[in-house]
């Protein structure tokens, strides 16, 4: 390679390298908010690790406003009734693993909504006000105030 | 010009509407609340910089509320109401300031109006265990609210020209 060449690469280099800084600064307030978001979702993933991350052994039932609890350890089949006693959604505990079997609402998006394994893991079943979490007892003190 | 406005507001609802219900087809995180991908919000986009703030909301409600009775319960409509609360109050914030490319003020809107529907389910069940779902929450905000941005983009500076004019 020449000197000359050299100093042409070196000059194209330069010119790339100040329409970089003028994008940039251009840009400024849009790749502020864009670094403060990805920042804001990180942070937001580190704390729900921090909050969430045992092995969770009790299954959570709230139907309207009975709130239940079922040991994960045991298998169980358990029929949501509403207060006439009419049946309408079906919840299985299987090998640790939860799951909405059957449902009469009309959009089935809990029986969609597939197998959950992880504390702090939910299915939830909105026309019927039902929402079935897992979670560790004892762990977190507010959520054992919620349950209470 | 009245009436050629109006039959292009018509226009921009029928295509939100159906993509709306587009979206209730395809089978994307099934059931964790609130969601989506947001595919009406690049019509949301395009009213709110073609015709402005108020023919956006406008037609937004008119939106939820035809998608709420037709696919949907009383308590869909006010989450989706909600949601879109969130996401426009923050668009329009953002665009007022000028400062933002129109991509940009999609992500936040993405994020807000999956941020305002936990909150609302959160409330609504009494509980934080929703919460769980707000960090893969924002991040399909963002994501989403990023790709219907760049569409969007696309669309408003080739549509503004031809709607403006004449
Ligand atoms: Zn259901």
């Amino acid at each position: 390679m020449n000197a000359r060449a050299f100093i042409t690469l070196v000059q194209e280099l330069t010119v790339i390298k100040v329409k970089f800084k003028q994008t940039i600064k251009n840009n400024r307030a849009n790749i502020t908010i864009l670094i403060i978001l990805i920042f804001l979702i990180v942070a937001f993933f580190l704390a729900r690790n921090f909050f969430w991350s045992d092995t969770p052994d009790t299954v959570v039932i709230q139907h309207n406003d009975s709130i239940k609890e079922y040991p994960l350890s045991e298998d169980n089949d358990i029929a949501i009734m509403d207060i006439l006693n009419n049946y309408h959604n079906l919840v299985i505990i299987k090998d640790g693993k939860v799951w909405m079997e059957k449902a009469d609402c009309p959009d089935k998006l809990c029986m969609k909504q597939g197998k959950i394994s992880k504390e702090g893991q939910s299915i939830v079943c909105l026309p019927h006000k039902i929402i079935v979490s897992l979670r560790k007892k004892g762990h977190s003190p507010e959520m054992d105030a919620v349950a209470k | 010009m009245k009436s050629k406005k109006l039959s292009f507001l018509g226009l921009f609802l029928t295509a939100a509407l159906i993509l709306s219900y587009i979206e209730t087809l395809i089978p994307f995180f099934y059931g964790i609340p609130g969601l989506k991908l947001g595919l009406a919000n690049a019509m949301v986009m395009l009213l709110l910089y073609i015709y402005g703030v108020k023919d956006c909301i406008l037609v937004n409600i008119i939106r939820i509320l035809i998608v709420g009775f037709f696919f949907g319960n009383a308590f869909s409509i006010i989450y989706s109401l909600v949601g879109a609360l969130f996401s426009v109050i923050i668009m329009v914030i953002l665009k007022k300031t000028d400062k933002f490319d129109l991509a940009v003020v999609s992500i936040c809107g993405g994020m807000a109006h999956n941020t305002g529907q936990i909150l609302i389910a959160s409330v609504f069940f009494g509980t934080p265990y929703l919460l769980y779902y707000l960090p893969v929450l924002l991040l399909s905000g963002f994501i989403c609210g990023g790709v219907i941005g760049i569409i969007s983009k696309g669309l408003v500076t080739r549509l503004k020209v031809l709607l403006t004019n004449g």
